[in-house]
């Protein structure tokens, strides 16, 4: 009974040995696991999607209820409106996929980004690689998109990924919703 | 509503074991008897809920108020192992299940017991979290029953000796878990 | 390694690849999770021989859970901190692979030795097996997508343990 009471006693002093290891290498790694920041990818960085600009701001305009746009903020650089950062919630085959969506003062894409998604392991999920989003670059804001299976032709034509259709549509979707935004609401300078 | 879409969806569409890939050994280290198989999900089922009740609460009032979230894998193998022997403990206390020789170890090298608690604690509610254990619980217990039955229809004798054992079973498993891909249609 | 311990080692290996799959969709997430699960391991039974022969029989194995727990808390900071992209691929599925795998091999060598050298064979035999699967899954999944579905994970793995087993394991009745 004796050896087994000291043991629970080592059992206890280890758990918070081991508790305040794992603390320290917390606080040790906590910038740097921040800057990563996983889940709430909400903060996304805006020089990634729209070089010229430095810093979000909110915007005065009113969304409507009923679309996909989630929120909508200018991208600014000194104060000067470089673009707008559109946020965008669109059903895809098993999730619902967030797409943020930068689009500059001239009606040009100049970058998407894939927030969250659910969709299928290895499929639908491709959506979120940069060799996907990357298509969107350089599209024009003007007219809606749209997927194509083959090699793109035009510049309202977004090449898709075979197997996952859906998933891919379900982006577009969210991006011409984006557009059909910006057109009708943002463009000549917003606010 | 909402709770029996989840529900549905972690035993079928989303099953842990052929869609997520975990808890697969063991799965396919059972014994063909179908009873103590079923116990043994009934085991497991329970460890999930227990757990699942213990670590949100432990996670959502104190892990991430004080912000020690890190702390999180420590504390819940410490459950786990708590939950686990509590479980053996009341099996054999009812006597019912002392045919099923389940382990306190068996339970806490189930690797669908601490991801469906991670996955959990993510939830709104308490009340998903302990849906989505239940769904965890039963779902292995169904995919063991249903690779045990297909396992009786395999003559061992009579395929290739190198096939015969672990690798029938995975490949058994693993065209149904293609067949389960077809459940995926059911999501709204 | 002795013909002694080669069956429970086989189904230690054994249990540690099942429990792994769900890294196996490419190389990368393969090899990671094969090197930080053999890193944990190591490093756990390490650490045990400081209670080997002193702490009483039954309190062992909770000492290996908290141990294991402890390196794999670290480890994922670790990822969490230098390898973002693993984790956005695998997120907690990292720490309950680490976890799981440190604790089935430990229960299927059923030996209270924590021996080193066979951990270290164990480990290599694991990430070899892992990033096989993972090489198979990511070349062929390129042509045909349902190979990237979780289901081929098992008929590849199934496939290739016999293969293993038919090459080396001649005179095998049960697995």
């Amino acid at each position: 009974m004796k050896i087994e009471l000291k043991w629970t006693l080592i059992l206890v002093v280890l758990i918070v040995i081991c508790s305040i290891i794992t603390g320290v290498v917390y606080g040790a790694l906590e910038d740097k696991i921040a800057e990563n920041n996983f889940e709430t990818k909400d903060n996304i960085d805006i020089t990634s999607l729209l070089p010229e600009a430095d810093s979000l701001k909110d915007l005065d305009i009113d969304i409507p209820e009923d679309s996909k746009i989630r929120s909508v903020k200018g991208a600014y650089s000194n104060d000067e409106l470089k673009g707008y950062l559109i946020k965008v919630d669109s059903e895809g085959a098993y999730s619902t996929i967030s797409i943020a969506i930068a689009i500059t003062n001239e009606g040009k894409i100049s970058g998407i980004e894939i927030l969250s998604q659910n969709e299928t392991e290895g499929l639908g999920d491709k959506i979120a690689d940069d060799e996907f989003t990357s298509r969107f670059k350089d599209k024009t804001a003007k007219t809606p998109l749209t997927l194509v299976n083959d090699e793109t032709s035009a510049n309202d034509e977004v090449q898709g990924i075979s197997g996952a259709t859906i998933s891919a549509q379900a982006v577009v979707d969210g991006v011409n919703a984006a557009i059909e935004f910006f057109n009708t609401h943002l463009e000549g300078g917003g606010n | 509503m909402d709770f029996i879409y989840l529900l549905v969806a972690t035993i079928f569409s989303d099953n842990f074991v052929l869609s997520k890939l975990l808890g697969v050994y063991p799965v396919i280290n059972k014994s063909n008897k179908k009873i103590s198989i079923v116990q043994e999900g009934i085991l497991v089922t329970i460890s999930l809920i227990v757990m699942s009740i213990f670590s949100y609460i432990l996670y959502t009032w104190i892990l991430e108020p004080l912000n020690i979230s890190y702390l999180t894998t420590i504390l819940f193998s410490l459950i786990l192992f708590l939950v686990a022997q509590l479980t053996v403990l009341i099996s054999k206390k009812m006597g019912k299940y002392n045919n099923v020789g389940i382990s306190v170890e068996q339970i806490v090298a189930n690797s669908i017991i601490l991801a469906a608690v991670l996955i959990g604690i993510e939830q709104e509610h308490i009340l998903y979290s302990v849906i989505y254990a239940i769904g965890a619980g039963l779902g292995y217990t169904l995919i063991s029953v249903l690779i045990s039955d297909a396992m009786d229809r395999v003559d061992e004798d009579t395929i290739v000796p190198a096939f015969s054992g672990i690798p029938i079973r995975l490949i058994a498993l693993g065209l149904m878990a293609y067949a389960f891909l077809g459940f995926n249609g059911i999501a709204p | 390694m002795n013909s002694y311990n080669n069956k429970k080692n086989n189904t230690a290996l054994l249990a540690a690849i099942c429990t792994g799959f769900v890294a196996t969709t490419s190389l990368k997430t393969a090899l990671s999770i094969g090197l930080a699960a053999s890193i944990v391991l190591i490093i756990t039974n390490l650490i045990m021989h400081l209670f080997i022969n002193k702490a009483p029989n039954s309190m062992l194995m909770l000492f290996y859970i908290i141990l294991t727990a402890f390196i794999t808390s670290i480890m994922y900071l670790i990822f969490q901190a230098y390898f973002p992209d693993i984790v956005n691929e695998l997120g907690i599925y990292i720490p309950v692979l680490l976890f799981t795998i440190s604790i089935i091999v430990q229960i299927f060598l059923h030996e209270k030795k924590y021996s080193i050298l066979n951990i270290l064979a164990l480990s290599i035999g694991f990430i070899l097996i892992l990033c096989g699967i993972g090489i198979i899954r990511e070349l062929l999944g390129g042509k045909y997508t349902a190979i990237l579905e979780a289901p081929a994970a098992f008929i590849i793995t199934g496939f290739l343990l016999a293969i293993l087993s038919g090459i080396f394991d001649k005179d095998k009745k049960t697995a």
